[in-house]
């Protein structure tokens, strides 16, 4: 044991105390002078006063004294901790470089564990956790409304007069307000006439958001008042791509829907509004938006239209639904007739939420897979490490008895670990800055659109923050699997143990068990995103999409101002279509979307809702869709004859089970309106009509010839012609193009498009989920079969002589093979049944994402446990081959 | 006004030390005792802010300490100038040279300080 003085001289002998060193220091130069003085002949005392004197002031001269030596010492300790770490690197780096496969097997599980993560995480932080592009967003508001009796959740939107009421709010808990609607712009002047994305919006819309526009200005109040002369703002992407970013475009005017306005302003670069994720297309042009009396008299009947708000500093969201709930609750007193006896409820969402709430599942998802990923890879890699270690017993022990510390030992771990997760990291990062483009660039269009990813500094950050603790964790873990009492059996054996330690390889066992688990969590996650991709690719769309083309049509009120008009105009398309050579029969539909209906007798408690759409003649046959009962229409249904309808089956079954539908009534909204009851004529097959894996939704048809009543939107009335064609659609595409150019050579046309493509197409999204969520789950099998391989091959290595014996006093090769495998399948059972666990309650999560598939589909748990099950028993039976193939007179005799 | 005094002091102190040292270690008494002998106790400096300088010095790597034994057998701590200390005396040697013989210029331009020696 030290002595108390002996250690205070230890320290002082290194670091010093420097306030004693100075009081000696001190002391001796007065004695001395004392001395001196005295021997001069000076009396004691006096000599003792003139010493202190000459010497001056004490109490500075040891504080500034302090000062410096305190600095000095601060200076020498960052020396020494530096000169420690570069020791701890260079010792790292001997013995990484002393093992170059290991070092290499490890960086590589970090590269691809660090660079899946950063890539998917550069994804995730981009559309979910980066505030949204606008000041102060977390004030930003939407405004929905439900209508209980018609059932469905929140529409998200309101009936644009009703902006009017819920305006009151300004200034009691919104601080501004605006309402905006997506709608599609036929461009005209400054080269072809051109179908773009548009918004029309409230001139307040920029105010709330806080944009200003790069160039000229946004709206002013005023600006969407009626009769002013009309003005709009384009993005930036349209300005650059269609006006060749005019630097003098603001003054100029442009075609509208045939209207001329003066473009005021440019928004800056980047600004994405509806914002992506929100379900809707970005806007190209924006307009006022004018609550005409048409738009008034919409109100309570048509609801499409978005509501946004700023809160006002300090309100509460609580507060807010609070204020809109109370105007939507007085809506039907204020305007009486309007709405009948219907509920109304609002409801305030904050934009964020809304804006991500389509993607955000699945983002999650693919994080949480990639984190496994990472996961398994920081275990392969610590299971390297343990057995590594293991080797290095000896040297640790050495180590350890001349006296270096746990600690001493622990960061030369955490050394090593550094050196390979920065390495792996960097190698990571590069594979991410590809990665993240790679997934941007491939992403369907719903998923990103608008926003652009890239791997920044944020990005790298939080990867700089998981590669740290990763290097921390698997550093630990070897260290602390140095239990003390092996120092000295380590010291004597001269390395030559017979088995890694029990301790050890049980420590090994488990990193290897949960890393089976994991990859079973993963394989069970990817194998149910397939299995329902492989079913709605099976899934039958209702029609034949093959040797189909389609083209889009927009006929604007001001070029056919009446329904007349436009049924002659689309009925003159389709004729022109079925003149081309190649085409053997055209029709088209335009869709009315979703609408309230009711049934002739019945009396529904709640208003049911069916996908309205208005078909051309030979529809049906053009499409291939079956007819289940009944006829479908002639094409001879005109104003003048009584009124038919046609139902698909799903509204067939959900309304009229067990009975034929042929002959009943329906009507558009509730029995009362003075909507003309049609009698339904046929019924149709279901079709799908927005994407494979879309649920089925109860539809109506109507002669489009029949419906004078018919939809001629607030802007314009579109059309998809369907043209079927005798060869590859595409190559009717010029022909299509031509027949209506002659029609009308104004008219803007969407496609033509091969229907087969975009119904391969609808699938992107999930082909695309499927695709990542499949890639991490083969990394995480590959990562944990190289795992077990390691373990076992260890295991091996370090069982040569015990095998060596057994095989010398009677076993067979074939029972070593048993011996290894069966302990390869004990450790892979284990593992499964513990991932199998984790699979029952974690893909639950996925639900929402699976199609036609349940969360606990046998057949993919059945066979993602075999194939791992498989995989593991693979990767022990290489190394059980190499311990049957042992020379037991060698192996005994071996060191 | 004190401020401006131990300024100008402090580098001539520095270099004073240096000098000293150069003719071997010797403990921070014997620095003084040996600064006031040569200037006849003309120069009379603070004995207490010639540690201050010591150690500073010592932090730049221009004089290094150790404990010995004085010649009367006390344990005192000694200093020696290391080889950056000389090559500093040498450079601060020469700018003193220059400096001083500037002012000197200036000065005797004008009177005779009653100080000077």
């Amino acid at each position: 044991m030290r002595s108390g003085k002996s250690w205070i001289r230890y320290v002082r002998f290194w670091g010093s105390d420097p306030a004693r060193d100075l009081d000696d220091e001190l002391r001796f130069h007065l004695d001395a002078r004392y001395d001196e003085l005295v021997a001069a002949g000076m009396d004691p005392v006096a000599a003792r006063a003139e010493a202190e004197r000459r010497l001056g002031d004490l109490t500075t001269v040891r504080e500034k004294c302090a000062e410096i030596d305190s600095q000095w010492e601060k200076e020498r300790a960052m020396a020494e901790v530096f000169h420690s770490a570069v020791t701890d690197l260079r010792l790292a780096l001997r013995q990484l470089r002393r093992s170059p496969s290991l070092a290499i097997a490890a960086v590589l599980c970090f590269a691809l564990g660090i660079g899946a993560n950063t890539s998917i995480f550069s994804v995730v932080d981009t559309v979910l956790f980066r505030p949204l592009p606008f000041p102060e967003p977390d004030r930003l508001v939407l405004v929905g409304e439900a209508l209980p009796q018609f059932g469905g959740g929140n529409f998200g939107v309101i009936s644009a007069a009703e902006y009017a009421d819920y305006r009151q709010l300004e200034g009691r808990v919104f601080e501004t307000t605006a309402i905006y609607e997506n709608t599609t712009f036929s461009i005209t002047g400054h080269g072809e006439p051109e179908r773009v994305s548009g918004a029309a919006v409230s001139a307040s819309l920029f105010k709330v958001l806080r944009i200003n526009a790069a160039r000229g200005r946004t709206f002013l109040p005023g600006d969407d008042a009626l009769g002013v002369p009309t003005v709009a703002i384009l993005s930036d992407a349209i300005w650059r791509r269609r006006f060749g970013a005019d630097s003098a475009i603001v003054g100029k005017t442009i075609g509208i829907n045939g209207v001329q306005a003066t473009i005021v302003g440019v928004m800056p670069r980047g600004f994405a509004f509806p914002l992506p994720g929100l379900g809707s297309d970005v806007a190209d042009v924006f307009e006022p938006y004018w609550i005409t009396p048409a738009v008034e008299q919409s109100r309570g009947n048509s609801y499409g239209t978005s509501f946004i708000a700023r809160l006002l500093p300090g309100a509460t969201m609580a507060q807010a639904k609070r204020g809109v709930a109370d105007i939507a609750g007085r809506l039907t007193q204020v305007h009486p007739g309007v709405y009948g006896n219907r509920t109304i409820l609002a409801d305030v969402f904050p934009l964020h939420e809304r804006a991500v709430g389509e993607v955000r599942r699945s983002l999650l998802v693919l994080l949480a897979a990639v984190g496994l990923v990472l996961l398994i890879a920081c275990i392969n890699v610590s299971s390297l490490l343990l057995a590594h270690a293991a080797a290095r017993r000896r040297e640790f022990s050495v180590r350890r008895a001349l006296g270096a510390s746990r600690a001493r030992l622990a960061r030369q771990f955490l050394a090593e670990s550094l050196v390979l997760v920065t390495t792996g990291g960097a190698l990571g990062v590069l594979f991410a800055v590809w990665g993240s483009r790679a997934l941007a660039e491939r992403a369907p269009q719903a998923l990103l659109r608008g926003y652009q990813v890239s791997v920044d500094g944020r990005v790298l950050l939080v990867t700089a923050t998981i590669a740290a603790l990763t290097a921390i964790v698997i550093s630990l873990l070897p260290a602390f699997q140095q239990p003390e009492r092996a120092l000295a059996g380590a010291l004597r054996e001269e390395g030559r143990a017979m088995s890694g330690g029990p301790a050890r390889q049980r420590g090994r066992r488990t990193l290897v068990l949960t890393e089976i688990a994991l990859a079973m969590i993963m394989a069970t996650g990817a194998g149910l995103m397939v299995r329902s991709l492989l079913k709605a690719r099976n899934v039958d769309p209702g029609f034949d999409p093959q040797h189909l083309a389609a083209i889009t049509l927009g006929l604007h009120d001001y070029r056919y101002p009446t329904p007349a008009d436009v049924v002659r105009f689309e009925g003159d398309i389709i004729d022109r279509l079925r003149a081309i050579p190649a085409v053997t029969s055209a029709s088209a539909s335009s869709d009315v979307s979703s609408l309230s209906f009711s049934i002739e007798g019945r009396d529904l408690a709640t208003v049911p809702r069916a996908h309205g759409t208005l078909v051309f003649s030979g529809y049906f046959e053009t499409l291939r869709i079956p007819i289940r009962a009944g006829w479908a229409f002639t094409g001879r249904e005109t104003t003048e004859s009584p009124r038919v309808a046609m139902i698909n089956e799903t509204l067939a079954r959900q309304f009229f089970p067990g009975v034929n539908p042929v002959g009943k009534r329906i009507k558009w909204g509730s029995p009362t309106t003075t909507d003309p009851w049609r009698t339904i004529v046929g019924v149709a097959g279901d079709v799908k009509g927005t994407a494979l894996d879309a649920a089925e939704e109860p539809a109506v048809y109507f002669p489009a010839l029949q419906s004078d009543t018919l939809v001629v939107s607030r802007l314009m009335r579109s059309a998809s012609y369907v043209v079927r064609t005798r060869g590859e659609p595409g190559a009717a595409f010029g022909a299509i193009r031509e027949a209506v150019k002659s029609a009308d050579p104004e008219l803007p046309i969407v496609g033509p498009h091969s229907v087969a493509e975009g119904v391969a197409g609808s699938l992107a999204g999930r082909e695309f989920n499927t695709m990542l969520l499949g890639s991490f789950a083969i990394l995480a099998l590959v990562l944990a079969a190289a795992g077990i391989y390691g373990l076992m091959a260890h295991a091996v290595t370090q069982r040569t002589r015990e095998i060596g014996i057994r095989l010398a006093i009677g076993a067979t090769p074939m029972d070593v093979l048993r011996l290894v495998v069966g302990q390869t399948a004990r450790i892979a059972s284990v593992g499964l049944a513990i991932g199998l666990i984790g699979a029952l309650s974690l893909t639950r999560v996925m639900q929402a994402m699976l199609f036609d598939v349940s969360p606990l589909d046998p057949t993919t748990f059945v066979g993602a446990a075999l194939l791992l099950f498989g995989i593991a028993v693979l990767a022990g039976y290489l190394p059980a081959r190499r311990a049957a193939a042992i020379d037991p007179q060698s192996a005994i005799r071996a060191d | 006004m004190a401020n401006d005094t131990v300024e100008l002091l402090q580098g001539t102190l520095d270099l004073l030390i240096l000098k000293t040292l150069s003719w071997g270690s010797t403990h921070g008494y014997g620095i003084a005792r040996w600064i006031q002998q040569v200037t006849g106790d003309v120069l009379r400096i603070e004995e207490g802010s010639l540690y201050p300088a010591l150690h500073r010095l010592e932090k730049r790597g221009w004089i290094s300490s150790d404990w010995g034994l004085s010649e009367n057998n006390r344990r005192a701590k000694y200093y020696e100038l290391t080889s950056r200390g000389k090559q500093r005396l040498r450079a601060a040697t020469s700018t003193w040279s220059v400096f001083s013989g500037a002012v000197s210029k200036v000065l005797t331009s004008t009177d005779q300080p009653t100080w000077a020696g």
